[in-house]
C-alpha cells in the first residue's frame, strides 16, 4: 500500500470516528447552535488556531534541520534511560498477544488522533470558548516544549537499543505504517513521548470540561491511557520516555491557563495585528465580489 | 594564627612561643600531606567503564545485537559497559574519520585480495582516515608481514600471508565476529542471467538479458541506503561502500571477474620487472570518450592515480590521499602517459599478483576533477585544510565513461542511469571481456530507487514494481520472499566482515592481552546461529572462508584463537573472570576495577 492510500484510510476511519463521537457526546441542539455562531466563533478563535498552525507548521519545516542541530549539540541519553529502567518495555511486551498487538496498533493510530481532534471540534460548540483558547495553547506548548526537547536530547527508542528484548510489533504486523511514522518523526525523537503527553494534556483538558461534556472525560482518560500503554507495548517509547511526557503534558495544561500568549501579543501591539487582519480579511471578501 | 603575632603588642616571649606553635604545626602538616599524598595521590581504582558504539537497530539489526551480546558479557565480568547508538554517517565520522571510539561494532568491507589488510593495519596508515587503521595499531612484525607479503611472489606469498593472519589473531587489533550472507530477490519475467548472487557486482547488471528481442525500456531496482542515491561522487567514503552503481559510470583499466584482473578500458598491458622494480605498460583501448563526449587519454589515467594520492595535486605542503581506494593507490609510485593511450605505471616493490589491484581504481575525467583539487569550503570559506573540495564534492551529474551514464535524479530517493550507445561494450563487433558480458546492458534505462527498509524493497518486488533489491545483510526478508512464488531468493557470501574495532592508542584496549580476553566473551557460532539466522559464517580472521585460510585459522566449533568461554551463548561467569584475573585486573564488590 502506498501512502496516499494509507492516509486515504486513515482519513475515512478517523472521519467516521469523529463524526460518531460528535453526534453522540456533543449532542444535536449543541450541533444546531454551533451553525448558527459557528463562524463568529471560529473568527473569534482564529488568532488561537493561527498559532496552532504555526506550531504545527514549523515542527514540519525543521524535521530534517533539527536532527542535524541535536547531532551536533545534542546530548545522548538512550544509554541512561537504559540503566534507569533496563527491560522494562520488555516485561510489558511479555503480555503481548496478537489481539492485543491488533488493539493497541489501532489505538496508537487512530486513537489518537481522535483524541486529539475531538477536543477542537467539542470545544467549539460551547457557549464558553474558554476550553477551545486553552485547549489550542496547551497542543501549541506541548510542540514548542517537545521540538527544544528533541533538539537537546538525542534518544533512540527501545526496539533500536535491546532488539533482541524488545519488538517493533506495529511495524513487524502493519509495515506499511512505518512510513507514515518516518514521515511524522525521526527515530531519535523518542524523548519525550508527545503522544504521552498530548494525551494527558487531552484528559487533563477533560477533567476541566467535565460539567460540559461527562461522557467525554471517561472516554477521553481511557483512551489516555490506551494510548500511553500503547507507546511502550508497541516497543516506540521507554517508561522514561512516557513519565516525561505525561509532566511536559501537565505542565503545557497549567501553561495554558496561566500564560496566554495570544493575548499577551494582542495587548502588546494595542490589537494592531487584529485591525490588519480583519482590513485584509475584508479585502478578500470585497475583491470576491 | 600568624594573624594574632603581626598585631603586635603583645611581649616577644608569647611571639616566639606562637611562631614556634606554628612551625611546628606546619611540620606536623607537611608530614602529614606526604602521608596523605602518599596514600591518595595515585590512580583512583575506580571501575572499569566502556562505551561501544554502533548502529541502532532500525539500520543493522545484527550489528546492534553484537554490541548488546558484548555489552551484556561485559557487564557479566563486571565491567561498566553502555552502547551508543549514532546514525550511519555520525559513526563513520568518529570510527574513520575523528578516531573517537573505545569499542565499535560494524561492517568493514573485505577486499578480494589479502593485501586490502595493509591499508587496514600498517602503521603507515595510522592517522588516515576511511577503512586506513582506524585501530591505531602499531606494530612492527606485522608492518614488515604487510609489506612482504606485497613483495613475494605467488608460491611464497602463501606463507607470508599465513604468518600476516597467524599476527592479527594473536594481537587482535579488532574481533572479526562473522562474515554474513547477502540476501536479494529479482524476477526473470523481464530479465534472466541473473548472477547466483544477484546485483552484487557492477558486472552482474550488465550480464542481464532482456526476455523481449529488443532493448528492454527500463530495469528497475530497489535499494535500501539512501546513499546509494544522495550522492554520486566515487571517492566520497562517507558514501560509497562497495560503488557497485557508480562503477556503471565510472570505469577501471581493469576488472576482477572471476577472481583475475582482467583488461576493461584498457586493451591489454604488459608486466616487467628490473632491478626488483615493477612497472605495467597499459595500452588503452581506441576510441574511448567521456560521456560529455571529450577524448579519453592516457592523460586522464595519469592524473587519476596522481590525484588520488594527493587530491590537492601538491598544492599544499600536506599531502591529501583520497581515503577510498587507497590500499591500492598507494601501491602506485608513478603513473606517467608515454603516448595518447599508452601508461605506463610504477608499483615499485611489488609483485604483478597485488600490483594488478592498482588497476581497478575507477578512472576520472581531469577536465572535471583537476578544479576539485582546492579546499573544501563551507559558505565560501575554507575550513579544513586536510580536506579538499573532491572528497565532499557530491557529483550530482556525473560524467564518467561507463556503460551507463547519467540521465537524471527525478527526486531525492531515486536515480535514473541511461544506456551509452558509444560504449565499447554496445558497439557492434567489438569483443567483450567475458562472454557473459556480451552485449552489455540490455535496457535503454536504469532506475534505482530506494526503500525505508529491506521489508519495503522486497514488497515492490513483490508487487511487480521492481526488477530486483540490491542485496542487503537482513535475513528477515527470507521468508516474505520465500512466499511470492514468482520472485527468486538469493543467498551468497557478502564481502563484509561484522567485527568489533578497538581504540589500540587507550587504556586499556592497548593491551594485547585485555583484547583477547574481550574477544573471548564473544560466541561468533551463536551469534551466527541467532543474530544472522543462520545466514552467514563465523570469522577466526578477516579472510574466513576463502582459500587463503590455514588449517591453524580454519573455524572448528569453535574459534582456534579465542574460543568462548562459555557454549551456546551463555558465559562461564566465573572462568571469565579467572581470565581477567590472570592478565592483571582485580574485582572489588563484584566490579572489575581499571589499573
Amino acid at each position: 500500500m502506498t501512502l496516499v492510500a494509507l492516509l486515504t484510510r486513515i482519513g475515512l476511519i478517523i472521519g467516521t470516528l469523529l463524526g460518531v463521537s460528535t453526534l453522540a457526546i456533543v449532542g444535536i441542539p449543541r450541533l444546531r447552535r454551533l451553525r448558527r455562531t459557528g463562524r463568529s466563533r471560529l473568527w473569534r478563535a482564529l488568532p488561537y488556531l493561527v498559532l496552532l498552525g504555526t506550531v504545527l507548521l514549523v515542527n514540519n519545516q525543521t524535521r530534517e534541520f533539527v536532527p542535524e542541530v541535536s547531532w551536533f549539540l545534542g546530548l545522548d541519553i538512550t544509554g541512561a534511560i537504559y540503566d534507569v529502567e533496563g527491560t522494562f518495555v520488555a516485561w510489558v511486551q511479555g503480555f503481548a498477544t496478537p489481539e492485543l498487538t491488533a488493539f493497541f496498533s489501532f489505538v496508537y493510530i487512530y486513537g489518537y488522533v481522535l483524541l486529539l481532534t475531538f477536543p477542537i471540534v467539542a470545544y467549539l460548540a460551547l457557549d464558553d470558548q474558554r476550553p477551545l483558547r486553552e485547549a489550542c495553547l496547551a497542543y501549541s506548548y506541548n510542540y514548542v516544549l517537545g521540538l527544544v526537547l528533541y533538539t537537546v536530547f538525542i534518544a533512540y527508542g527501545p526496539r533500536n537499543l535491546i532488539p533482541e528484548a524488545v519488538d517493533s510489533l506495529m511495524y513487524t504486523n502493519w509495515p506499511e505504517s512505518q512510513l507514515l511514522t518516518s514521515q511524522i518523526n525521526t527515530n531519535t525523537n523518542v524523548f519525550p513521548s508527545l503522544h504521552a503527553s498530548l494525551s494527558v494534556t487531552v484528559a487533563l483538558l477533560a477533567v476541566r470540561t467535565r460539567r460540559s461534556y461527562p461522557a467525554w472525560l471517561y472516554l477521553a482518560v481511557a483512551l489516555a491511557l490506551c494510548v500511553v500503554t500503547s507507546t511502550m507495548y508497541l516497543g516506540i517509547h521507554w517508561g522514561v520516555d512516557v513519565l516525561a511526557g505525561a509532566t511536559l503534558g501537565a505542565v503545557s495544561v497549567v501553561a495554558a491557563r496561566e500564560v496566554d500568549v495570544v493575548a499577551l501579543v494582542q495587548a502588546r501591539t494595542d490589537g494592531r495585528i487584529a485591525r490588519r487582519g480583519e482590513a485584509l480579511w475584508e479585502r478578500v471578501r470585497r475583491s470576491r465580489r | 594564627m600568624s594573624d594574632s603575632s603581626d598585631r603586635g603588642g603583645t611581649g616577644p616571649t608569647r611571639r616566639h612561643l606562637l611562631a614556634a606553635g606554628a612551625g611546628s604545626t606546619l611540620a606536623l602538616a607537611s608530614g602529614c600531606l606526604q602521608r596523605v599524598r602518599t596514600l591518595v595521590d595515585r590512580p583512583a581504582r575506580d571501575q572499569l567503564s566502556l562505551r561501544i558504539k554502533t548502529l541502532p537497530a532500525d539500520a543493522d539489526e545484527p550489528g546492534t545485537r553484537i554490541a548488546r551480546f558484548l555489552a551484556d558479557r561485559l557487564e557479566a565480568v563486571g565491567v561498566d559497559a553502555e552502547i551508543t547508538l549514532l546514525r550511519e554517517d555520525e559513526l563513520r565520522r568518529d570510527v574513520l574519520t575523528k578516531g573517537e571510539f573505545a569499542l565499535y561494532v560494524y561492517r568493514m568491507p573485505l577486499g578480494a585480495d589479502p593485501d586490502f589488510l595493509r591499508p587496514r593495519l600498517h602503521s603507515v596508515f595510522k592517522g588516515e582516515s576511511g577503512w586506513q587503521n582506524p585501530f591505531g595499531l602499531t606494530d612492527i612484525d606485522l608492518d614488515s608481514l604487510l609489506e612482504e607479503q606485497r613483495q613475494t611472489g605467488s608460491g611464497a606469498r602463501r606463507a607470508v600471508v599465513d604468518d600476516v593472519l597467524a599476527d592479527v589473531a594473536r594481537l587482535q587489533p579488532f574481533v572479526p565476529v562473522a562474515v554474513p550472507d547477502e540476501i536479494s530477490a529479482t524476477r526473470d519475467d523481464r530479465f534472466t542471467n541473473w548472477r547466483p548472487n544477484g546485483l552484487d557486482s557492477t558486472t552482474g547488471y550488465l550480464r542481464l538479458d532482456a526476455q523481449a528481442d529488443d532493448l528492454a525500456e527500463e530495469l528497475v531496482v530497489v535499494a535500501t541506503d539512501p546513499r546509494t542515491t544522495q550522492n554520486l561522487n566515487p571517492i566520497a567514503a562517507e558514501f560509497r561502500d562497495r560503488g557497485t552503481v557508480t562503477g556503471l559510470v565510472y570505469e577501471p583499466l581493469g576488472r576482477r571477474i572471476g577472481g583475475r584482473v582482467r583488461p576493461w578500458l584498457a586493451e591489454d598491458w604488459e608486466w616487467e620487472t628490473t632491478a626488483g622494480s615493477t612497472s605495467v605498460r597499459v595500452e588503452l583501448r581506441e576510441d574511448s570518450a567521456w560521456h560529455d563526449g571529450e577524448a579519453l587519454t592516457a592523460s586522464d589515467v595519469a592524473f587519476t592515480y596522481r590525484f588520488m594520492s594527493d587530491t590537492t595535486l601538491g598544492q599544499r605542503e600536506a599531502t591529501v590521499p583520497a581515503p577510498r581506494y587507497r590500499g591500492r593507490t598507494s601501491l602506485v609510485e608513478d603513473a606517467v602517459a608515454t603516448g595518447d593511450t599508452v601508461v605506463r605505471i610504477d608499483v615499485g616493490e611489488t609483485t604483478p599478483e597485488v600490483g594488478a589491484r592498482a588497476l581497478t581504481v575507477p578512472i576520472l575525467p581531469e577536465h572535471v576533477w583537476r578544479e576539485k583539487s582546492s579546499e573544501a569550503e563551507l559558505a565560501g570559506v575554507g575550513v579544513n585544510d586536510r580536506v579538499t573540495e573532491a572528497l565532499v564534492w557530491e557529483n550530482p551529474q556525473p560524467v564518467g565513461s561507463g556503460p551507463l551514464a547519467f540521465d537524471s535524479r527525478p527526486n531525492q530517493g531515486t536515480l535514473l542511469l541511461e544506456r551509452n550507445d558509444d560504449h565499447f561494450l554496445h558497439r557492434a563487433g567489438s569483443p567483450a571481456p567475458t562472454d557473459a558480458l556480451y552485449g552489455g546492458a540490455d535496457y535503454q534505462h536504469l532506475r534505482i530507487r530506494v526503500a525505508p527498509s529491506s521489508t519495503a524493497a522486497v514488497q515492490l518486488v513483490v508487487d511487480d514494481a521492481a526488477d530486483a533489491t540490491v542485496p542487503g545483510t537482513d535475513p528477515d526478508v527470507v521468508p516474505q520472499i520465500g512466499q511470492a512464488s514468482e520472485v527468486t531468493l538469493r543467498v551468497g557470501r557478502s564481502p563484509w566482515l561484522y567485527h568489533v574495532g578497538f581504540d589500540t592508542g587507550m587504556e586499556p584496549l592497548g593491551n594485547p592481552h585485555v583484547r583477547r580476553a574481550i574477544a573471548r566473551l564473544l560466541d561468533k557460532a551463536w551469534i551466527v546461529d541467532e543474530v544472522l539466522d543462520g545466514y552467514g559464517q563465523p570469522a577466526p580472521t578477516p579472510l574466513a572462508g576463502t582459500p587463503w585460510v590455514s588449517d591453524a585459522l580454519a573455524w572448528d566449533g569453535q574459534d582456534p584463537e579465542v574460543p568462548f568461554v562459555g557454549s551456546d551463548g551463555d558465559l562461564d561467569v566465573t572462568e571469565a573472570r579467572e581470565l581477567f584475573r590472570d592478565i592483571g585486573f582485580q574485582y572489588e564488590d563484584d566490579r572489575l576495577l581499571n589499573r
